[in-house]
């Protein structure tokens, strides 16, 4: 195969850091930074505090949310994890009852799966074909006992991006607690904490140009939500997430935050550009499906499934490209999509998909090169099948 | 899954793609799978002047196509005797097969010998 680098389509995965953030966090390692632990008193430890009460305003900012109802954590996994099953420890005599999505990423779906094995009872509602959530359904599956409802702003594997809004109005008016896992609209949709009654919210750094290791949960403070922590030590986070702040990975995140927010719009008009020419190259070999929504849906993200060839074979042939058949973090276990299952896709077609993410860093010649590659490698596969 | 380097190489190998019309005298035509199954061979046999040469079409997963690939090399220009004695071991070694996808290589060996069976009747 080919030594030259791949081109990088899978920027629903993970994101570079920018090298603005990188160089950012370089003044928060090291014996001569503000190396400190921001819970000392000291001179260094204050200077680090201020770096991390500023990566809160940021991180805040990105929400338009207040600074205290920012609660640091390892990442959204940590952040949904702290969600659920803080909801339903503290909350738990009021009712055993929850509502997600089966098309979660399983960062949502395993906790909720562990509060079963509590004795709490989940309900997995199923979207339409195109990936969203019907509200009817919902409105159907709410019940007095119904404590908490999570659902994803944007999907991982097919971006759409689900009525956040008027779901939340939905959960709200049944007085149940709102849980959305933000992990892929943080950074590139607009979202707006003071104007949707949403309680909790997950964000990841990894996602928009920050490092790994690190995410927030936002907590709403008016009307207040209450959780019991995952984990118990110094107290910090208001007790609701012990351990000693890693400083350099809150300025990362702050500052990917900020960058973000400048950069949303732009970007997005970019991602569409780049969408439309996949779809100008693409649909045109004839059975291709695209998965999900095509208008309600992330610019930077396409999913489609292609017809008449093998899932692995298509993988393989593609090896010039990186980019995703399904989650990142399903891809070790070689089973079809679930998310694409949940469409109703077959089986050989959720094996043939291809996510084809693209980001800050994408050029104009990656898209262009890529739909070559992928036309190229399309036409191979057909002509080898037998017919 | 990870691929070994010649499975790598063999996929890549267009060389023996096709098929001939097996009306044709001394072609020979053999069939296994459906893209249903996920596994689908298609090999022509040709017997010319005492020398054999073998194309496919394949739909499948990447050791299936390598295997494909492989066994058609194999056979290219070698005489009946030669192509009876291509055994399983021999694909698997040369292709470094995982024990995994050992069942390609059984696949692709059973569309031979059924036209090999063909071609002695």
């Amino acid at each position: 195969m080919a030594s030259s680098k791949p081109i990088y389509l899978d920027y629903m995965a993970t994101t570079p850091i920018d090298p603005r953030v990188l160089n950012e966090m370089l003044h928060y390692m090291g014996v001569d930074a503000c190396f400190a632990n921001p819970s000392s008193t000291h001179t260094l430890g204050r200077e680090a505090a201020l770096a991390v009460e500023r990566a809160r305003s940021q991180v805040a900012a990105l929400l338009n949310a207040q600074d205290s109802e920012i609660i640091f954590t390892s990442g959204a996994t940590e952040a949904n994890n702290l969600a659920i099953l803080g909801v339903a420890r503290f909350y738990g005599h009021k009712g055993k009852h929850i509502i997600t999505l089966c098309t979660e990423h399983k960062a949502v779906l395993d906790p909720c799966a562990q509060l079963e094995k509590e004795g709490y009872e989940v309900t997995y509602l199923v979207p339409g074909p195109e990936g969203l959530l019907d509200s009817q359904t919902l409105k159907d599956a709410l019940r007095p006992d119904t404590l908490l409802v999570s659902v994803m702003h944007v999907n991982n594997e097919i971006g759409v991006i689900q009525d956040i809004a008027a779901i939340a109005d939905i959960v709200k008016a049944n007085g149940s607690i709102f849980h959305v896992d933000a992990a892929q609209s943080a950074g590139k949709v607009a979202i707006d904490v003071s104007a949707i009654p949403i309680d909790l919210l997950s964000l990841s750094a990894h996602k928009f140009y920050g490092p790994k290791g690190v995410g927030a949960l936002f907590c709403r403070g008016n009307p207040r939500v209450r959780l019991s922590p995952l984990m118990y030590g110094g107290g910090q986070e208001r007790g609701l997430r012990s351990g000693t702040l890693p400083t350099h990975q809150l300025v990362g995140m702050g500052m990917a935050a900020d960058i973000a927010q400048q950069a949303l719009q732009d970007e997005a008009l970019i991602y569409q550009r780049y969408k439309q020419q996949f779809l100008d190259g693409l649909l045109p070999l004839g059975g291709i499906h695209i998965n999900g929504s095509l208008n309600q849906a992330l610019p930077a993200c396409l999913n489609i499934s292609v017809e008449g060839v093998e899932g692995d074979s298509l993988r393989l042939s593609l090896h010039e490209l990186c980019f995703a058949s399904s989650s990142a973090c399903m891809a070790s276990q070689h089973q079809p999509s679930y998310v694409l299952r949940a469409l109703g896709r077959s089986p050989a077609l959720a094996f043939s998909a291809l996510r084809l993410s693209v980001g800050r860093f994408t050029k104009d010649d990656d898209v262009t090169m890529a739909i070559h590659i992928i036309q190229k490698q399309i036409h191979r596969l057909r002509a080898l099948r037998p017919s | 899954m990870n691929y070994s380097d010649p499975v790598i190489t063999y996929f890549f190998d267009d060389r023996f793609v096709g098929e001939l019309d097996p009306s044709l005298p001394h072609v020979f035509q053999a069939e296994s799978g459906s893209i249903e199954q996920g596994a689908w061979i298609r090999m022509t046999l040709q017997y010319q002047q005492g020398m054999l040469k073998l194309c496919y079409k394949v739909y499948g997963e990447p050791s299936l196509v390598a295997s494909c690939a492989y066994v058609a090399e194999q056979i290219a220009g070698k005489k009946q005797t030669d192509a009876v004695a291509l055994s399983l071991q021999s694909v698997v070694e040369g292709l470094a097969l995982h024990p995994l996808k050992v069942h390609c290589a059984i696949r692709v060996l059973s569309v031979l010998e059924d036209l090999l069976k063909q071609l002695t009747r």
